[in-house]
């Protein structure tokens, strides 16, 4: 495999992991809000997906997570829907709605509140109906006579409405003797006391009645509009709580199961969740080794250990050696020449005995013309002035081991040829010497002979 | 040929210099079996204190080998190893005796000089003259830059101290900031990664003032010959191309895999439809960026030319050009070019809608989008 | 990368991550040290960066003086550095061929060079015969604690030097003697002349100074007959091949021809005589113009002392494919001429073939001197071991000895030689294959 050149370099990259782990430690950790109650998001029964997803399929629509980020245009037409608000508008909220709606014309709201929590809103719009807040009665039975067409509703625990002004009350209960008014339109828009008729479990049931009732009023109120619907109104529930064992069966059974896991994941994999406890476990633990005595030098060793080996990584090492130098040859073939040296003589061996008896044959027979295996030869050398002992002893001693070496007599049985040819060396240097040559002298044969 | 007698000058000055070392960690030997005798002899001593002493005397005795080792063969590494076991675990108090920290410098020298010197350099250099002379030079050099450099580690040093007392306001952060600043081991990772730095930005930057200053085409050269020429090089931000390329490609694959899980029995509500819309489109864009970068990666490899993105061009428009015909014919309607136009609009909408919501909600993951 | 760090360097890091670990756990209040030795190992970084640069930029100068085979052959450089930077320390280290032999100074050294000043390193060889590449330097930069070394570079140019060889006066002498009595150029020849040739009865028109007065006393009237001199032209020969080096330093067969040739070279020109030279190998045949005393010598001398010794151990040996011969019949003269030629015994079969057809001419006496080199070197050994080493080398003397037979009869006078074997008997040996 090709080593392949990166540009992007990997200390970068882990470096802008790190800068992000960073900010988003300091912002904290996130929990997806879960609802158990009215809000868009909500799959469960309490929720209004239904709605919204309807809602949406029709209408431009936009979903107010937070006043401040609505953006409306010019020549606009809003209608704004209230359900269920879990928690009352704050001042702040209200002026901001008031300007969002105020910047349209011919906007108009939907309002479906049994709290009262949504009656600033009212007043502040202009609208006329105010909410009583608070049930009187639970599933009481209301005729709508509403423009888009007559219905009998069943109500959930609806709270009563009175007018503050000039409005028309559309929905009125029937077959009871004193009956409240649970519904008002008046020009800024339709009024209802109860929100659950736009609820997940409402719309998803078998009665088509509620949600032609519903869309009803939104073709009505809404033609050619953008539809706002508010999700700032519902609590959000911590799904923290559940793993802590803080809430109720009956509201777990609420939830929606795939937000909660979504939740919960977004929860986790945020570096705060398991970052934070991490850092405040390994704080803990050096602190508590730092106490202890054998552990401490390991620290202490691994740390120092790990930092050498950190500040030596900037550069790679070589190992550093002398600059080369020539080197001399002094003697070419040095080789070849020791081959023909034999240092102690331990390796002489046979062979060299015979060219040993060759050489000296040889130049016997040059100089003298007598060979060394003649009779002859012992008197030749003593004439030449060898001592006649020695020359006898010499050429009978070179004659029995050439035979021997030459293998034409097996006497004497054993032989060291090293030592036995050290010898006749030694003693055929005398001899040569009467003859005027010399094979252990610089000066004597090769001159001589050539 | 090196010089004998340089090499023994340079021993008998090394043995010297290390006798400090040797001296504080034969006493400690010393001592550590003073307290065994006394345990052997008196048999009444806690099991966990004698095993400190006897690991202290183990370590003592290594260090004095160590010094041997180091003093023998001159090498300044492994007498700082010496050192290093003497300060941890025989006797912190020996860092601050500059005569323990000169053999560090000392040593070093001589390897360099012992190493260097031949038989015969005096005579080639016509005498000691010229040696001394710059070697005064150079020991005057030298000093400024240790008195620069001591003095400027006060400042850093000073610094890292400062580190040390760091307060964070947020709570998440604080845990992190105490892991990092507060223990030892975090603010030596901190130290070694600030160090790190300084040193690499100053290596840089010596580097390019000489190349500036002292353009040297020898030196070009042999930089450019000791590049591997074989190796390719990754055009800088290669991925993201590639990721642009197979978001192009992608929808018309989308569309196809999505519409084609849609026949299947089963029928899937809101949120599940959504996540399978994810999960579709997060697929195809993975597989396609891989199988892009793969492809490019070969064209690459050979030869950086118009080639890849010519590839990439045609890959785009092959997978639109199929989803078109694909869509052209309709059982109900016939051979309509409305059709075509139509599914390859759709195509497109569904799959950047999805990813955009992908994208959406892996922001709010993050918590950097409420 | 300009400098890299060397095994010293983990002596810094340790010592720094040492400190700083000692000061974070509250051993010893030592940050400081360690933040020291990262910023030595910074400065050190820094100076060793910059060093390497002003290395890269010093200027060198050499030269050399002595080229006398034998004699010191002294190479110095001068080495200046025009930076300001100081430079401690530099490892140079001299290239030269590894046939030559150091005898002062050292071949690599440490060194320190100061700023806006100069060191010079010279070293002397033992010089020998032949053309010799001497230089560039290697330099390296190391800073003084070893800690970053540089590149290692080439400073500095080759120095090409030529070293004639030492011709042996003694042999020049005896020639000189000899060819007074000998007649190593008599032709033969009746004439005009300083040496004898013989005496004859007296014809009429002799000049008067030529009677030989001592027959007279005896009453016969003679006069004396000089030897004509002839104006002699001479070719001396070397077959270089890769044995011509075998065997010690100044003692080597090739050593031994250039004293040869250089000493009859000298004789020739002393007697006013012709000469070139022809340098042989396997692949080349590279000859002087024939020039005449003063002129041919240095010639002849230029030539020898241009030979590389380095391309010598290449060359694979002399074979006979006519391109001497060829060279040497269209530049020799109409006169008569004596070529001496030089080689090693495995050469010489194959340079005898080639000079054959040369040797058969009636103009052209050759002469082959050839060279053992198995045999250079034997004195410096042992008299037990030289003993042993003529037993094992023996047949190949004999085998010489039926070489030089060989070559006789191409009609080549053919003498072995010893490595001891100079003056006297070369001459004698010459003289008497040419009386």
């Amino acid at each position: 495999m090709k080593q392949k050149v990166s540009l992007l370099s990997l200390p970068l990259l882990l470096s802008l992991l790190l800068i992000g782990v960073i900010g988003a430690l300091e912002r904290g950790p996130v929990a997806l809000p879960v609802y158990v109650g009215a809000h868009p998001t909500n799959e469960g029964p309490m929720g209004l997906s239904e709605l919204y997803q309807a809602i949406r399929r029709n209408y431009s629509t936009i979903l107010v997570s937070s006043w401040e980020a609505v953006r409306v245009e010019g020549n606009c037409k809003l209608l704004l829907l209230v359900i269920s608000p879990e928690v009352p508008y704050t001042e702040e909220e209200i002026e901001k709605i008031s300007s969002v709606m105020s910047r349209c014309v011919g906007s108009k709201i939907l309002v479906a509140d049994e709290t009262g929590n949504a009656n600033p809103l009212l007043s502040a719009i202009g609208s006329a109906a105010r909410i009583g807040g608070g049930a009187q009665r639970q599933y009481p039975l209301v005729s709508f006579e509403v423009p888009w067409g007559s219905y009998v509703l069943l109500l959930d625990r609806p709270s009563p409405l009175f007018a503050h002004g000039e409005a028309k009350a559309v929905g009125v209960e029937i077959g009871v003797p004193s009956p409240q008014v649970y519904s008002f339109m008046d020009e800024k828009g339709l009024v209802i006391g109860d929100g659950s008729i736009f609820l997940n479990q409402v719309l998803r049931s078998e009665a088509q009645l509620y949600a032609d009732f519903l869309f009803g009023a939104i073709r009505y109120l809404c033609q050619n509009c953008t539809v706002l619907l508010d999700a700032t109104r519902a609590e959000p529930f911590n799904p923290l709580s559940i793993i802590h064992g803080r809430v109720s069966i009956e509201v777990v059974q609420l939830i929606d199961p795939v937000s909660l896991v979504i939740s919960l994941l977004s929860f986790v994999l945020h570096p705060s969740a398991w970052l934070v406890p991490l850092g405040a476990i390994a704080n803990r633990l050096i602190a508590e080794f730092l106490l202890v005595n054998p552990i401490r030098e390991l620290l202490i060793t691994a740390t120092f250990v790990v930092l050498a080996l950190f500040l030596a990584s900037r550069e790679e090492s070589a190992a550093d050696r002398p600059l080369r130098e020539v080197s001399e040859v002094h003697w070419y073939g040095y080789v070849a020449f020791k081959k023909n040296l034999v240092k102690g003589g331990g390796s002489l061996g046979r062979e060299d005995f015979i060219s040993l008896y060759e050489l000296f044959n040889y130049l016997l027979s040059a100089s003298t013309g007598i060979a060394l295996n003649s009779p002859e030869a012992p008197l030749v050398l003593e004439a030449r002035g060898m001592d006649g002992r020695r020359a006898r002893e010499y050429v009978s001693f070179m004659n029995k081991f050439y035979k021997r070496a030459m293998g034409k007599s097996w006497w004497p049985p054993v032989v060291f040829w090293g030592s036995t040819t050290r010898k006749a060396l030694e003693m055929t240097e005398e001899a040569l010497k009467a003859l005027g040559y010399s094979i252990m002298e610089a000066r004597g044969l090769e001159e001589r002979v050539l | 040929m090196r010089s004998t007698r340089v090499a023994l000058v340079a021993a008998v000055l090394a043995a010297l210099l290390s006798f400090p070392l040797l001296d504080v960690n034969a006493s400690a030997v010393a001592q550590g079996f003073d307290v065994t005798l006394g345990i052997v002899m008196q048999r009444e001593k806690q099991t966990m204190e004698n095993f400190a002493v006897f690991m202290k005397t183990l370590a003592a005795m290594l260090a004095f080998l160590t010094t041997i080792v180091a003093a023998v063969t001159l090498s300044a590494s492994v007498y700082a190893f010496a050192l290093a076991i003497t300060v941890i675990t025989v006797n912190p108090g020996v860092m601050s005796n500059p005569l323990l920290l000169l053999p560090l410098f000392a040593y070093s020298v001589m390897d360099v000089l012992v190493k260097g010197w031949r038989r015969g350099q005096l005579t080639s250099l016509g005498g000691p003259r010229s040696l001394a002379i710059s070697f005064l030079l150079t020991l005057s050099l030298l000093s400024a830059l240790f008195a620069l450099a001591w003095l400027s580690s006060e400042v850093i040093w000073k610094y890292f101290s400062l580190l040390r007392g760091l307060e964070v306001s947020s709570p998440f952060l604080s845990i992190f900031s105490e892991l990092l600043f507060k223990n030892p081991i975090g603010l030596s990772f901190v130290i070694g990664l600030a160090l790190m730095l300084i040193y690499g930005l100053a290596r840089e930057l010596a580097e390019a003032l000489v190349a500036f200053v002292r353009p040297s085409p020898k030196a070009a050269r042999d930089a450019l010959l000791s590049m591997d020429l074989e190796a390719p090089i990754k055009p800088p931000l290669s991925s993201l191309r590639n990721a642009l390329v197979s978001l192009a490609v992608s929808p018309p694959l989308y569309y196809l895999l999505y519409n084609a899980l849609l026949l299947l029995p089963v029928q899937l509500s809101f949120p599940y439809d959504v996540l399978l819309r994810f999960v579709v489109a997060a697929l195809v864009f993975v597989v396609s960026w891989f199988l892009i970068s793969r492809l490019t990666a070969s064209f690459e490899e050979r030869e950086p030319s118009l080639l890849s993105p010519i590839a990439g061009l045609m890959l785009i428009l092959a997978t639109y050009g199929l989803l078109y015909a694909l869509a052209l014919w309709e059982p109900s309607s016939g051979l309509s070019p409305e059709a075509g136009d139509d599914v390859l609009r759709k195509a497109i909408l569904s799959y950047y809608e999805t990813i955009v919501y992908m994208g959406e909600l892996l922001l709010v993951f993050m918590g950097v989008a409420p | 990368m300009i400098t890299s760090s060397t095994q010293r360097a983990l002596a810094l890091v340790l010592l720094a991550s040492l400190a700083i670990t000692a000061d974070l756990f509250g051993l010893a209040p030592a940050g400081r040290i360690g933040v020291t030795a990262v910023l030595v190992m910074i400065a050190l970084k820094l100076y060793a960066t910059v060093a390497q640069a002003s290395l890269e930029s010093l200027r060198v100068s050499s030269r050399h003086e002595g080229a006398l085979e034998g004699r010191p052959l002294r190479v110095s450089y001068e080495i200046c550095n025009p930076t300001y930077v100081p430079l401690a320390f530099v490892e140079l280290s001299l290239n030269y061929p590894e046939y030559l032999r150091l005898s002062e100074g050292s071949s690599a050294l440490i060194a320190g060079i100061p700023p806006k000043g100069c060191m010079t390193y010279s070293v002397s060889f033992a010089a020998r015969v032949g053309e010799h590449e001497i230089g560039p330097l290697r330099a390296l930069f190391r800073d003084p604690f070893g800690i970053f070394r540089g590149r290692e570079i080439t400073i500095g140019e080759k120095t090409v030097v030529r070293v004639k060889p030492r011709e042996s006066e003694k042999l020049r002498r005896f020639l000189l003697s000899l060819s007074r009595g000998a007649g190593m150029v008599r032709t033969g020849k009746a004439g005009e002349g300083l040496e004898f040739l013989a005496t004859r009865d007296y014809m009429p028109g002799d000049d008067l100074k030529r009677i030989f007065w001592r027959a007279l006393a005896k009453g016969r009237l003679a006069v004396k007959e000089f030897d004509r001199e002839s104006t002699q032209y001479n070719v001396l020969l070397l077959a270089v091949s890769r044995d011509m080096l075998a065997g010690p330093y100044l003692q080597t067969p090739f050593e031994h021809a250039a004293r040869i040739i250089a000493s009859l070279s000298r004789y020739f020109a002393d007697r006013g005589e012709h000469q070139s030279f022809y340098l042989v190998g396997s692949r080349r045949v590279e000859g002087t113009r024939m020039a005449r005393g003063r002129r041919g010598y240095e010639a002849v001398m230029r030539a020898i002392s241009r030979v590389k010794l380095s391309s010598m151990l290449e060359e694979e040996g002399f074979s006979a494919d006519g391109r001497l011969s060829r060279a040497l019949l269209g530049s020799l003269p109409r006169e008569r001429v004596n070529l001496i030629a030089i080689a090693t015994a495995n050469n010489a079969i194959q340079l005898a073939e080639e000079l054959k057809a040369l040797a058969s001419s009636s103009r052209c006496s050759v002469y082959l001197l050839l060279l053992l080199p198995q045999l250079y070197g034997i004195e410096s050994v042992s008299p037990m071991e030289r003993a042993v080493f003529r037993i094992k080398s023996f047949q190949e003397i004999m085998a010489v000895k039926g070489a030089i037979k060989e070559i006789k009869k191409r009609g080549i006078k053919a003498i072995a030689l010893a490595p001891s074997d100079m003056a006297r008997k070369i001459v004698r040996k010459l003289a008497m294959e040419r009386v």
